[in-house]
């Protein structure tokens, strides 16, 4: 009888070890991916924000985006502009070019001008 | 009597149940709040876009006023050339917004009156393709020749 309890509080013991693993690392994933939204939608209003200060230049804009995501820690890899004006201008972080392209999530805004419509969109490591 | 073995298991069956119920509650509360950030984000951009729209009405409507010279059939001309080309190069972002979920338009209407009066009034929509939201806004601007 000793031999069985000891036998059923080993297995049980370990079910419960995995369960609390299972759902810790189910938590984790869930709060990361949270802070990842949270992370976009600042870096999202942040976009718009700088569009709208300088809707006229767009070097001026990617200049001023670059310089916004490298002073936030936001893990970028690509920058692109893109509008009929100039065209599409894109600017890569050396630092994450090595990326694969699953891993990598795109934040996009769109700024309007009575001109022109400039499509941005920045890819950001998972 | 409480046999001993039923300890362990009733002990572990508790456990479980709260961990689980502690999963499905954070799984619950994170897809509500995870929607609630896209839904954010989805009426953040399409606040801004009709700013810009508006902005643009704006600055159509002193070009023109500024390109007429004082000619008010020339400003009519001006106005309707410029207002429809916007209007349809704003067509074009209709994809981008498809993707993002959100159907952003707009009509306007051009007032003249007789004291060379030139308004501008703008009404925009903002609906959310999974019908979570819908706001307008309108924009009246107006200036003389």
């Amino acid at each position: 009888m000793q031999y069985f309890e000891g036998a059923l509080t080993i297995i049980l013991s370990s079910f419960l070890l995995i369960l609390i693993i299972t759902v810790s690392q189910g938590i984790r994933s869930k709060a990361e991916l949270l802070d990842d939204a949270k992370r976009d939608l600042i870096v999202e209003a942040n976009l718009l924000r700088i569009c709208r200060q300088n809707s006229q230049d767009v070097n001026r804009i990617l200049k001023e985006i670059v310089d916004f995501l490298d002073s936030n820690g936001v893990r970028w890899c690509t920058v692109e502009l893109f509008n009929e004006k100039s065209g599409r201008i894109l600017a890569e972080n050396k630092s994450f070019s090595n990326i694969v392209v699953e891993k990598v999530r795109y934040i996009r805004v769109v700024k309007i001008s009575s001109e022109d419509i400039t499509y941005v969109t920045i890819g950001v490591e998972e | 009597m409480i046999k001993t073995w039923l300890i362990p298991i009733t002990t572990l069956t508790l456990i479980t149940i709260i961990l689980l119920t502690v999963n499905v509650m954070v799984f619950i509360d994170s897809i509500i709040l995870e929607n609630y950030l896209k839904q954010k984000s989805k009426a953040f951009l399409a606040d801004s876009v009709i700013s810009d729209v508006f902005e643009s009405f704006d600055a159509i409507l002193d070009r023109s006023v500024y390109s007429s010279e004082g000619n008010f059939t020339i400003l009519k001309q001006l106005l309707e050339e410029e207002a429809g080309e916007f209007m349809n190069r704003f067509l074009e972002t209709r994809e981008f917004f498809n993707e993002y979920g959100v159907l952003v338009d707009f009509n306007y209407t051009i007032n003249y009156t007789e004291n060379c009066l030139i308004e501008i009034e703008v009404k925009a929509y903002v609906n959310d393709l999974e019908g979570l939201f819908y706001f307008e806004r309108n924009h009246r601007v107006s200036r003389t020749l």
